[in-house]
């Protein structure tokens, strides 16, 4: 689903990504860990092209990531992203965040699309709160409502780029169980995350990056038990010591 | 688990509230508030009586012609003898329906948009920019469907103003959009630098330059035998100057959006222009409300100004009317009038917008 071959990009002359080569197949759950500054949002920024990479191919579901609007805009409708800071649309209601894109990126008529909205919302268990708006939801709601919202679009790909950094502690959970949801209905997931919890239980595959390298790359009982390299075991009893 | 006992809610202490409280708090709580409270109620009494006897007790409401005034108070006569013109300019006395027609289409389809359960609110809009503009284009130039060609050399007085404010408010927003666009687009240096290079050049430069330029200078430019409504190049003059002004007021809304709202957009797979039309756009000119009202109420003052190009708007053609040598003697009545209008539009224009800024308040409302 995705290719990644000899990445590299900077901002100005800071070199963030540096030769990244990454394949993920359909249905794979890969977990990017890494300390900050290390370019995993940068990475998963990448796959749709919300930054613009400078070397190497970008191949996305068939699509290599040009300078192509045309590809841009159709790779960016078949895949979904979730942010850290939700960045729901303030000004439309919850139904109208998760409409907005199906009605208008892919003509889907608005009853139709509310239908399908209905739905996704009742996945990410808050359907009662369609008609509010963003303002008025806490911060694991929006989430939630970010991710039935992506889903609208009935994406192959989704990214979560540290969604629950931005959560109160209590509501880190409900984000994740809906995640969780997600990955067991098969869902191609790249999630930049510091829930190692949820890696255990969902990833397939877990990557390790360091200073624009892909340090390591494993399978989660592998990568937390016997990490490879000096920097992965630094980080880990980093984030598991406290 | 044993439950915490709460602490009782209490009433306000009783000296905090009722009238003899909120005196007390705003204006005698100390001698020097005092002091000035009794100040500006001195400064009162001396100046608001005057102004009523002035303007109502001693002044004079019927009558034809200045003798008919006692010079005690105001002349309200004077006003009510040149109303019509001061309303309608030149503009035949027989064709004025036609203005007035214009003014109630335009009335009569912007009342919709107050209501909020109106169906047909957006095939409204499109109407009223669109659709209206034609329309009274020939109601009031007439010349086609059986209306007889009024120049617009005989336009004047409100209807005028109105006509200049309207147009300038209605070209200057879409206008001040685009500007406000092409001067964030930072992939296309030269449309930015040419918006750059606009806004700054008109905004640099008074309004009366403007109109000066646009009527004694750009008929020099122009080929022989080829010539412009006078009021046409003023009506562009003031939409330009406005819009540049507009640019800014939206530049700094579009300045007041998180990033994440364009990428958020944009990740969906909503292209340029739809991502600024439906995610961008409206939260920055709600967030700008005030700013365009603001710049609307300038436009509005500011075409008080097409005077010096001879025209006669609402203020042109009450000095017009000051200089009569029957009515000499009055301009005081004629400028109280003028500011009164313009007040009244003005202080619309500012509570439609504290309106609607109530209204599209979405943010922390719970």
């Amino acid at each position: 689903m995705v290719e990644m071959q000899g990445v590299h990009k900077w901002f100005d002359q800071f070199h963030v990504l540096k030769d990244v080569n990454l394949c993920v197949a359909r249905g794979e759950r890969i977990v990017i860990c890494g300390p900050s500054g290390s370019g995993k949002s940068t990475l998963i920024r990448c796959i749709n092209r919300l930054e613009e990479h400078q070397r190497g191919r970008i191949v996305v579901d068939g699509l290599e990531l040009t300078s192509d609007v045309k590809h841009i805009e159709k790779v960016r409708s078949e895949v979904g992203m979730v942010f850290q800071h939700f960045n729901l649309f303030p000004h439309l209601t919850v139904l109208e965040n998760c409409v907005l894109a199906p009605m208008w990126v892919r003509k889907t008529p608005r009853r139709e699309a509310e239908k399908a909205a209905m739905e996704f919302l009742e996945r990410v268990r808050i359907p009662e709160q369609a008609k509010k708006f963003p303002g008025q939801l806490s911060g694991g709601q929006q989430q939630r409502v970010a991710i039935a919202r992506s889903l609208c679009m009935r994406p192959k790909i989704m990214l979560f780029d540290e969604p629950t950094s931005a959560l109160d502690p209590e509501m880190i959970k409900e984000v994740l169980d809906v995640m969780v949801g997600l990955a067991e209905s098969g869902m191609t997931m790249l999630c930049v995350t510091h829930e190692m919890g949820f890696a255990k239980t969902v990833a397939n595959r877990v990557i390790f990056m360091d200073e624009g390298e892909i340090i390591e790359e494993n399978e989660p009982e592998a990568f937390f038990t016997h990490p490879q390299h000096e920097r992965t075991r630094l980080f880990l009893s980093q984030i598991l010591g406290h | 688990m044993a439950s915490v006992p709460r602490t009782a809610e209490l009433p306000p202490p009783a000296a905090s509230t009722g009238v003899l409280g909120w005196l007390r708090k705003n204006l005698f709580d100390s001698p020097l508030n005092g002091a000035l409270t009794l100040l500006a109620l001195y400064l009162l009494y001396l100046i608001v009586p005057p102004v009523i006897e002035w303007a109502f007790v001693n002044a004079d409401w019927r009558g034809t012609r200045s003798e008919d005034c006692s010079r005690l108070g105001a002349c309200w006569v004077f006003i009510h003898v040149r109303l019509n013109q001061f309303m309608y300019g030149f503009y035949p006395l027989d064709q004025q329906w036609r203005v007035n027609a214009a003014i109630a289409l335009l009335v009569a389809l912007v009342a919709p948009l107050f209501f909020k359960r109106f169906a047909w609110k957006g095939a409204l809009i499109p109407v009223i920019l669109f659709v209206y503009p034609v329309v009274a284009f020939y109601l009031l130039v007439g010349g086609r469907f059986g209306l007889v060609h009024v120049e617009t050399s005989k336009w004047g007085g409100l209807s005028l103003t109105l006509v200049i404010a309207v147009v300038g408010m209605v070209a200057a927003l879409p206008l001040g959009v685009l500007l406000a666009l092409g001067r964030r687009a930072t992939r296309m240096p030269v449309l930015k630098a040419l918006c750059v290079a606009f806004i700054e050049l008109v905004r640099g430069v008074p309004l009366i330059t403007i109109l000066f330029m646009s009527s004694v200078m750009l008929p020099f430019f122009l080929p022989e035998g080829l010539s412009f409504d006078k009021l046409l190049r003023a009506l562009i003059g003031v939409a330009l100057f406005a819009s540049a002004y507009m640019a800014e007021v939206v530049r700094g809304g579009l300045q007041g959006i998180a990033k994440g709202q364009a990428e958020a957009a944009v990740a969906l797979g909503l292209g340029y222009w739809k991502s600024t039309a439906l995610v961008i756009m409206p939260q920055a000119l709600k967030l700008v409300i005030p700013g365009i009202v603001n710049t609307f109420i300038g436009l509005f003052k500011d075409t008080s100004l097409v005077l010096i190009i001879g025209l006669f708007d609402l203020l042109g053609s009450i000095q017009a009317a000051n200089a009569d040598p029957n009515w000499l003697g009055f301009s005081t009545e004629g400028y109280v009038f003028a500011g009164c209008v313009y007040w009244v539009f003005c202080f619309s224009m500012s509570r439609y917008s504290q309106w609607l800024e109530k209204k599209l308040h979405t943010g922390h409302r719970r």
